[in-house]
């Protein structure tokens, strides 16, 4: 409509470029769409300094990606969980270490149950301060950490904004053990309660987490909808041109990648065994198996990982090398060097993961290597190139990596077209498209009340 | 690895001043002892944590008997257990030394053994709350006395605080030893050799 004015949306997303951690990317896409769908964004986010010198978790390339209309700020706050460096303690805390500690423990019992807690009521703060001089309409909050949540419902408090959360973890559901994250009568529970019951829509990344959701509060469940994550196009550069003319295949050893941070949750034992043991098939003998990606998501990752992976950058026994990290905006190359990918992950049914979306992009035959019943298996059930064992026994997931292995040695153009066609239902925009409209639709109903 | 390339290797300096030895710590020395690193550890009771497998090459430091002789400590021990304990010392010699006041004995020493529990339910409930609060800065003190003359702090190039009573000390030591990296964080990097 001339002259109206654009919706301003503030969008609470700790995790944002140039941080690292996986849930960056949905919080990028979610704020690039908006501001390119018309609106005006301003973004709280984690301090530069947090990230580079507390949790040592940044890709600087990922900056260039953020639309430059984005306004970002970024609160800071105590970070009290975070400092070990006894020089940088505060008077306070090191002259009165017990009673330092335990107002750390009071503030996560009775102020908010999170240490990123002083990180939203900085928020809080700065929002409201931010509001007085020029209106919000909408206020997203995007966790972990769910301090955003409770940033979101002080401002609620303060100045009646309306408020989306958007759950792209999961706060009181620990997605690994299938079971409550919190005891019965723990602060979170309480929280998660009224964030939810005042918070005009919540959105969750699969229906496996929706449906846990819905049946816990089911006052609020008509509030709920599904966000799936989906694929950057503008992030995933493959050196090759993907017009499918020929096999782009190089002759030579089959190639194994997997692409993305490894973590002390993943089946790494399960994953090694069996490429092993596919390794004894002729087709795969000279096999190899390459890792890109970080060790852990944060500073101090987990050198037992190497250990348990059994890999090196040298010539490897076992067939697995560990190639280091790549930035997100270079993954496209890692894509490339791989004949199969192998998606790996943790967790049982609620689990999706970003990164099969992006897999499904690349076009190559891919192998599972997680629990048969995990979220993900929902999106994979389409994609015509996808071998599965159904099982977490190495020996199973062994074949389906020989039948991978076959299918990428014997992979047709067409077959490479149909799989990217099939992954392009599943891109950024299409996934936003919908909660875009939701997010209209939240301002609208909001004026109207207010009249 | 224990050190780098050049310079004499550096040792670690393990603070605890917590009564109960930690089975995380104690897997932490073990791992750097295993890598060669020389470890002093200034902790609160020695046979504690030897029963809890504390690796035996590593130097320790108690400080429980010097706490003990705190003033603070005596002056609880007199307030609340040797003074309101005295008369019923004197009740008793006066009970026992008649046979016709010696039935008296065992209801003068229950007592005394109420008088010395309410005295337990005032340490615990009035002086404990506040002493912990202060026993970071006191133990500061004695463990500065536990030290001296029997650790080399020049060649010391980490310090770790394991828990909260040993932060107040640890800054201490990282205000005299510029440079020495002095961390809360169980940190199992190589160690920097000594500085010069």
């Amino acid at each position: 409509m001339p002259g109206a004015r654009r919706p301003r949306v503030l969008y609470i997303a700790f995790y944002f470029p140039p941080a690292r951690a996986s849930g960056v990317y949905r919080a990028r896409a979610t704020a690039n769409f908006l501001v390119e769908h018309g609106w005006d964004v301003t973004t709280f986010a984690a301090p530069i300094s947090f990230l580079r010198d507390k949790v040592g978790s940044m890709d600087e390339s990922l900056d260039s990606t953020v639309d430059p209309r984005i306004h970002v700020v970024r609160p800071d706050f105590r970070k009290y969980a975070w400092d070990r460096d006894v020089r940088q303690f505060r008077w306070w805390r090191r002259n009165f270490p017990v009673v330092s500690s335990r107002m750390h423990a009071f503030s996560l019992a009775h102020v908010f149950p999170e240490a990123y807690a002083s990180w939203g009521l900085s928020c809080a703060r700065r929002a409201v301060a931010m509001h007085a001089r020029e209106r919000f309409d909408l206020v997203i909050a995007t966790g972990n950490p769910f301090a955003a949540f409770g940033a979101a419902w002080w401002i609620h408090r303060m100045t009646g904004l309306p408020y989306v959360v958007d759950y792209r973890d999961s706060w009181t559901l620990d997605l690994f053990k299938d079971e409550p994250g919190f005891p019965e009568n723990h602060p979170a529970w309480r929280w998660e309660n009224r964030v939810l019951r005042d918070a005009s829509l919540s959105v969750f990344v699969n229906e496996a987490l929706r449906t846990w959701h819905q049946e816990r509060y089911p006052k609020y469940a008509d509030r709920m909808m599904i966000t799936p994550n989906g694929w950057d196009p503008e992030l995933l550069i493959m050196p090759t041109s993907p017009d499918g003319a020929g096999s782009t295949r190089d002759p030579g050893p089959l190639r194994f990648g997997y692409v993305g941070t490894i973590s002390g949750v993943q089946p790494v034992e399960q994953l090694v065994g069996a490429f092993e043991r596919a390794r004894d098939h002729a087709e795969l003998a000279d096999a190899e198996l390459n890792l890109y990606g970080y060790l852990g998501f944060f500073k101090g990752a987990n050198v037992d990982l190497l250990h348990r992976l059994g890999a090196s950058e040298d010539s490897a026994d076992n067939g697995v090398h560990y190639r280091g990290p790549v930035s997100k905006t270079e993954v496209g190359s890692a894509y490339e060097r791989s004949d199969v990918l192998v998606f790996m992950a943790g967790g049982a049914k609620y689990v999706t993961s970003g990164k099969i979306f992006e897999y499904m992009a690349a076009g190559r035959p891919i192998v599972s290597v997680h629990d048969p019943g995990i979220a993900a298996t929902e999106v994979l059930r389409g994609y015509p190139l996808w071998f599965t064992a159904n099982s977490m026994d190495p020996s199973e997931i062994a074949h389906s990596m020989v039948a991978a292995g076959k299918a990428a040695r014997d992979l047709t153009p067409d077959q490479r077209e149909a799989a990217r066609q099939y992954a392009n239902a599943y891109t950024r925009e299409a996934m936003l498209t919908p909660f875009e409209a939701r997010l209209r639709s939240v301002i609208s109903k909001s004026k109207d009340r207010d009249g | 690895m224990a050190e780098l390339a050049t310079g004499r290797p550096g040792s670690l300096l393990l603070l605890s001043f917590a009564q109960r030895p930690s089975e995380r710590i104690v897997k932490y020395v073990l791992f750097m002892t295993e890598q060669g690193v020389s470890v002093d550890f200034v902790l609160w009771d020695e046979q504690s944590w030897r029963e809890a497998d504390l690796p035996p090459g590593v130097r320790t430091h108690q400080v429980r008997q010097r706490e003990h002789r705190l003033l603070t400590q005596k002056l609880k021990r007199f307030f609340l257990y040797q003074l309101p304990g005295a008369p019923f010392g004197v009740l008793r010699c006066v009970t026992d030394s008649n046979p016709l006041t010696r039935a008296a004995t065992p209801v003068v020493a229950r007592a005394h053994r109420l008088v010395h529990r309410a005295g337990g339910a005032v340490e615990k409930r009035i002086f404990d709350p506040f002493y912990r609060i202060l026993r970071p800065f006191l133990l500061a003190g004695v463990a500065e006395g536990a030290i001296r003359g029997r650790v080399d702090l020049k060649g010391v190039t980490r310090i770790v605080s394991t828990e909260t009573y040993s932060i107040t000390y640890a800054w201490r030591l990282a205000k005299r030893l510029p440079g020495v990296a002095t961390t809360i964080y169980l940190d199992r990097g190589p160690l920097p050799p000594v500085a010069g």
